[in-house]
């Protein structure tokens, strides 16, 4: 059993990921802010739930990552979450000439494929454990991940990044 | 892994997403709320009997009191705000506190002799409403018990009560980690006697992208202006459509009989942007306006 105090810890100790996949999903602090208290109160009134604490980061991620939806849900009354999820025209982005960090790169991503680079080189997490806090199946997350891939190449300065 | 997958993730530990100050001071208070106890333990069938037992007993007090007692009665009919063309006074308060949830509800009634059917359907809606929060609230309650947080506060003010308009504005705020607002309007045209939707107002059915195409301007105007403003206003990521307004969207008229067109928390802007509001002036929509609301500017 995980008491108040060990909570609040766990939580703190993963807040910078919390942020980070809230971040990557409303790109705005305040609704991340909001998700992220919506998310930690939810957690600890289900933490009965959580049948193995050593599954506490992924537990906990995919509530932030389902509050998030909920948030956008309701702030897109009118547009279905698979409507938003659509693959970035290349062309849309201007000609990047000067080199990018990598987050201003993802930044440059649209969703899923902000939110699966960063659980993947981010927080290290294998295919199969961001399908389950994503909710979509092992091959989507794949495919979201080759797809990304190639516009993160395109985006980073190849002479820069190899 | 591949040699880019690597590359990326050695940059990625190299460029650490660390969580604002700001965010993690308004994480803290959530964590400051936590109830102290453990994690929720399964209740034993007794206490969990008991349990019951007692929210009945408080359920059936919060419920049933209003009715039965003459002093809680004539101390809510004393409350009456409000003009004297409509007569609104609020019926019921429901109340409940513990350390971690609060519930304060006051339900209006409103009578209007002209008008008993508009009078009626919108005490029928109110009802059906708080009910739904009252049960929303009580399930919450008994499921995740001092666990749990949470407030449901609701209240109303009558914004227009004069010979031709009757406006009742019910207000109803959530808290639950996060807080949202929002709010509820009933219109009653007293010249017909009809409860007014927004659609009614209008003779064309292009009134909707009429109303979202100037609220969209109004948005791009205020971004130029003030950098610190954000709407979702042609927003490829949330959708060209947040700003549509339907056929029901909620509606009043302000002080100077102008259409002002509100916006729920996160409807069309960033939740810090609380619940936007967009002026439309009379005069900006008078061709697509029913005759007998041309002037309804005068209705202040």
């Amino acid at each position: 059993m995980i008491l108040c105090d060990e909570f609040c810890e766990k939580i703190r100790l993963y807040q910078d990921a919390m942020y980070a996949l809230a971040f990557s999903i409303l790109r705005n602090d305040q609704d991340a802010a909001d998700a992220i208290s919506e998310s930690v109160m939810k957690a600890y009134s289900n933490l009965s739930q959580l049948k193995n604490p050593r599954s506490f980061r992924p537990w906990l991620l995919k509530i932030v990552h389902n509050t998030c939806l909920e948030i956008l849900r309701s702030s897109t009354a009118t547009v279905s979450i698979d409507e938003q999820y659509h693959l970035e025209d290349d062309a849309s982005h201007p000609d990047i000439s000067t080199k990018l960090v990598l987050r201003d790169a993802i930044e440059r991503l649209n969703q899923p494929y902000r939110t699966v680079v960063y659980l993947f080189y981010y927080e290290n997490l294998s295919i199969v454990e961001i399908s389950k806090i994503t909710g979509g199946s092992v091959i989507a997350v794949k495919k979201q991940l080759s797809r990304a891939r190639s516009m993160l190449k395109k985006s980073l300065n190849k002479e820069d990044f190899f | 892994m591949n040699e880019f997958d690597k590359k990326i993730r050695q940059m990625a530990a190299e460029e650490k997403i660390k969580m604002p100050d700001h965010v993690q001071k308004r994480m803290e208070t959530t964590l400051s709320a936590l109830p102290t106890k453990g994690s929720k333990q399964k209740r034993p069938v007794l206490l969990q009997r008991i349990a019951a037992a007692a929210a009945c007993v408080v359920f059936a007090l919060i419920f049933i009191m209003p009715n039965v007692s003459v002093v809680y009665a004539q101390s809510v009919e004393k409350i009456p705000v409000i003009g004297d063309l409509i007569r609104v006074v609020t019926i019921r308060n429901y109340f409940y506190a513990d350390p971690t949830h609060e519930m304060n509800i006051n339900v209006p009634s409103i009578s209007d002799e002209d008008n008993t059917s508009a009078a009626d359907y919108i005490n029928d809606d109110v009802d059906k409403l708080t009910q739904k929060l009252l049960e929303q609230f009580y399930n919450d309650l008994e499921e995740f018990g001092k666990q749990g947080h949470g407030s449901i506060y609701v209240d109303y003010d009558v914004q227009t009560n004069t010979q031709r308009w009757f406006t009742l504005r019910l207000s109803i705020q959530l808290i639950s980690g996060s807080s949202n607002q929002y709010f509820e309007y009933y219109h009653i045209d007293r010249a017909t006697g009809n409860i007014v939707k927004l659609a009614d107002l209008f003779n064309t059915e292009d009134f909707n992208q009429t109303l979202t195409d100037q609220i969209k301007v109004q948005m791009h105007e205020r971004m130029e202006k003030d950098e610190s403003l954000v709407y979702f206003a042609d927003d490829a990521e949330i959708g060209h459509d947040c700003a549509y307004v339907g056929d029901e969207h909620n509606f009043y008229f302000n002080e100077n009989g102008d259409l002002v067109i509100p916006f729920d928390k996160y409807e069309v802007a960033p939740g810090y942007m609380g619940n936007p509001e967009f002026v439309i002036a009379l005069d900006d929509i008078q061709d697509i306006l029913k005759d007998e609301f041309k002037n309804i500017n005068s209705i202040k």
